[in-house]
């Protein structure tokens, strides 16, 4: 597209192309990012880059396709969730067939739907969701400072952050990240990110195992799971529906209830106090620690 | 060669989808492409390990003494006789185009220098013991950065931006060169500002995550208070093991059902790396268990040589541990706009029988040779005065030194003008400085890329050039 006439400062006429409808890049750069959030990958996987620094599409059409529905719907990003969602292809298992493991490794025609980690924010909204503690009202700022105070002397701000409020509502601080949502590759909030890394690093394992996040939210879900009952099946039971959203396997079962018995005899025998229901929020922190928590199948 | 550095990058994501299709036949197969170099990210058990560099190495390791606020050049290494003489004159020569402050007549070094070390350089009398090291410390008289601000200055010296986020040179050389032991960080920073930039002095940007700096504590933290984050455990071990077994084992059964899984083996084995981490480190970091001599000689059995002091021999057990690159942090200080003799007095008090005693241990202990020392702050401060007594930001002549590591010790290398302000001969931009510290430690500042964007980034973007003048 040539570049607009000016006529004035150039920003209306810079906002109009950007935005006109037969821009090519526009709407198909948006509805990849889009995609890139729901499917783990963009449809070009290089988000941040189209074109001859980027990577090819993997399915052109598509594409092209999103990035027409796109604009005529008037722009509607809740239109385009919607189609993303309710596609076949979002509902695929993680599952891999046969043959489709042999024909297409790396699942570039999305066969199946890529294993995800859950990203930070989701991280720590799940843990306040599932132990009962996420405060899931709309709206407003977090912000305690007015403008320009959070520029400077961002020292202190880590405890900021100590709200159940969602973790979309957290305030940034570009000199004090959240230290939570920054060990589980929260993207640095000054540089755009299209394409959020996927790491797994030993840091992010002691904020599991150490945290006051994790072990506030175990020990509610042990009080939680502590007084409906006192048969230590049902109480697994309980808590696996709670926070896989499942019934546990009988292997697991059988683990937490050896759990239970050989915890209680070493810590009697290591005089320690063997405090039941510290056992039942460390079952929970293995819970919350486990790869199926944080791993979206 | 060049296509290892440019292959070790996060196209992780596409190798993982890979794996978790494929199973143990693409586990082989990626091994198989490992021996190629066209692999992805490393897991955390066989993490960022040692990686082989372009060239012989000087330096295997980087000890960073950061001044935070700018020490003044001609009240410390930077002796300027004329200076002295004209002090109370105007300076009638062209000052820099961008100044913080409307700054005065020439003032002279409040502080004596003597001549120490057979080099014979001077150096101010508040630094008598670094003094006494000079033999073995470059002084790189002839520094300049382009920003004499803060914030941009401070992250142009720790990113070679002073604009844009980009990694942290820790992060670019533990990114080049790996870690030596895996049960630690491979790059940290004790008491670090969390002003000016905070966070993006020791952030891997767009590097992958495990080479951002890991913080012990922050600047208005205590050194002996100071602790990684989420470091110490709130079980006892025994407790918190048995609970790892139960972890471990409930996360088996899950890679079984679903796997195999790259990224879920990675995260079962990084618990067990963060167990270990959780003893190592602590025990590290523990300066108590040095002799009572040490602390001496670090200045930790007084007041007020003892916080840094600690710092200081932090550092030492850390880089003894293998940790590649460690930052110390003299907190926001040295910004002495006023009252400049006594501010400078009391802050080299606090850091100068620290800097000396770790030199001469480094010395003593053979790793002088393969560590390399580098001081200073973000920028200098101006020989004109402001206000009565103070000294204004300077960014286009200061003072940095650099000790072991391969450069050549009682050496003044480069120079300013005949009063201090401006760098005039061999300058050294802070491009230059990066490109010299790769080269030490055996990476060519060219070649050590990471593809982000559409493009290859380096420490040194498009510029910088090794300093040769001070490789021993």
């Amino acid at each position: 597209m040539p570049p607009p006439e000016l006529l004035g400062s150039g920003r209306l006429e810079l906002a109009r192309w950007i935005t006109h409808p037969s821009h090519p890049l526009t709407p198909r750069v948006f509805v990849n990012r889009l995609w890139r959030w729901r499917f783990g990958r963009g449809i070009v996987p290089t988000t941040d880059n189209f074109g001859r620094l980027g990577e090819r599409p993997t399915h052109p059409e598509l594409l092209d396709w999103l990035a027409v529905e796109f604009v005529e719907s008037g722009w509607s990003m809740k239109r385009l969730h919607r189609l993303m969602l309710l596609s076949a292809t979002y509902q695929m298992s993680s599952t891999a067939a046969a043959d489709a493991a042999q024909r297409d490794p790396q699942n570039e025609l999305w066969s199946r739907f890529p294993r995800r980690r859950l990203e930070a924010e989701a991280i720590r909204d799940a843990i306040l969701a599932v132990s009962g503690q996420l405060d899931t009202r709309f709206g407003g700022s977090l912000m305690p400072l007015k403008d320009r105070t959070y520029v400077t002397g961002t020292a202190s701000k880590q405890q900021q952050y100590d709200n159940p409020r969602r973790s979309v509502y957290q305030p940034i601080y570009r000199s004090a990240v959240y230290d939570f949502l920054a060990a589980f590759d929260f993207p640095d909030p000054a540089t755009p990110t299209g394409d959020r890394q996927e790491s797994v690093i030993a840091p992010q394992s002691l904020v599991m195992m150490n945290s006051e996040l994790v072990h506030q939210a175990s020990a509610k879900l042990a009080e939680w799971v502590w007084s409906p009952s006192d048969d230590p099946q049902t109480r697994v039971e309980r808590l696996w529906q709670r926070v896989l959203g499942r019934p546990p396997h009988q292997a697991e079962l059988e683990a937490v209830l050896r759990y239970m018995t050989t915890s209680a005899a070493d810590a009697a025998g290591q005089g320690e106090d063997g405090n039941e229901l510290e056992q039942w929020a460390a079952v929970a922190r293995v819970l919350l620690c486990s790869n199926e928590f944080l791993y979206i199948d | 060669m060049l296509q290892h550095w440019i292959t070790d990058r996060p196209a992780s994501r596409r190798e993982w989808l890979f794996h978790s299709g494929i199973g143990f036949g693409g586990l082989a197969l990626a091994a198989l492409l490992k021996q190629q170099d066209l692999r992805a990210e490393p897991s955390p058990g066989t993490a960022a390990r040692r990686r082989t560099p372009h060239f012989t190495p000087r330096a295997k390791r980087v000890i960073f003494l950061f001044m935070h606020g700018g020490p003044s050049q001609v009240d410390t290494f930077d002796y300027k006789p004329e200076l002295q003489r004209r002090h109370g004159q105007p300076y009638t020569y062209a000052r820099p185009r961008i100044v913080s402050a409307k700054t005065g007549n020439l003032m002279a070094s409040p502080f004596r220098f003597h001549r120490c070390g057979e080099s014979g350089i001077p150096v101010s009398e508040i630094f008598p013991e670094t003094g006494k090291c000079i033999d073995d410390i470059c002084l790189i008289n002839s520094m300049w950065g382009s920003n004499s601000r803060h914030g941009s200055a401070l992250l142009e010296l720790h990113t070679g931006s002073d604009t844009f986020i980009r990694p942290s040179m820790g992060s670019w050389i533990t990114y080049g060169l790996g870690t030596e032991n895996e049960d630690l960080p491979g790059f940290i920073t004790i008491c670090p500002t969390l002003g000016h930039g905070g966070a993006n002095a020791w952030s891997s940007a767009f590097l992958p995550a495990r080479y951002t700096g890991t913080p012990i504590g922050y600047s208005s933290v205590k050194a002996e208070e100071a602790r990684i984050g989420s470091i110490q455990p709130r079980l006892s071990l025994p407790q918190q093991r048995r609970e790892l077994d139960l972890l471990r084992e409930i996360n088996m059964m899950h890679l079984n059902q679903r796997g195999p899984d790259d990224r879920l083996e990675s995260r079962i084995e990084a618990f067990e790396l963060a167990f270990r981490m959780q003893s190592i480190a602590p025990e590290v970091q523990d300066y108590t268990r040095e002799t009572a001599a040490v602390h001496r000689l670090y200045g930790i059995d007084q007041e007020p040589t003892r916080n840094f002091g600690i710092q200081c021999l932090m550092a030492r057990r850390f880089a003894e541990a293998g940790v590649r690159f460690v930052q110390v942090t003299h907190s926001y200080k040295w910004d002495a706009h006023g009252e400049l003799e006594k501010n400078h007095r009391q802050n080299a008090l606090e850091v100068d029988r620290p800097i000396a005693g770790l030199i001469k241990d480094l010395k003593q202990r053979g790793m002088l040779d393969d560590t390399l020392v580098l001081w200073g702050g973000e920028f200098g401060r101006t020989p004109t005065t402001q206000g009565d007594d103070g000294r204004d930001h300077n960014n286009v002549g200061y003072t940095m030194f650099l000790a072991g590591g391969g450069v050549r010790g009682g050496l003044r290398y480069g120079a300013t003008d005949e009063f201090g302000y401006f760098a005039v001969e061999d300058k050294v931009h802070l491009h230059d400085l990066h490109a010299t510290m790769l080269y030490l430690l055996g990476l060519d500042h060219e070649r050590l890329t990471y593809r982000h964007a559409g493009r290859d980034f380096r420490l040194t973007d498009v510029k910088g050039r090794v300093v040769h003048g001070v490789v021993a």
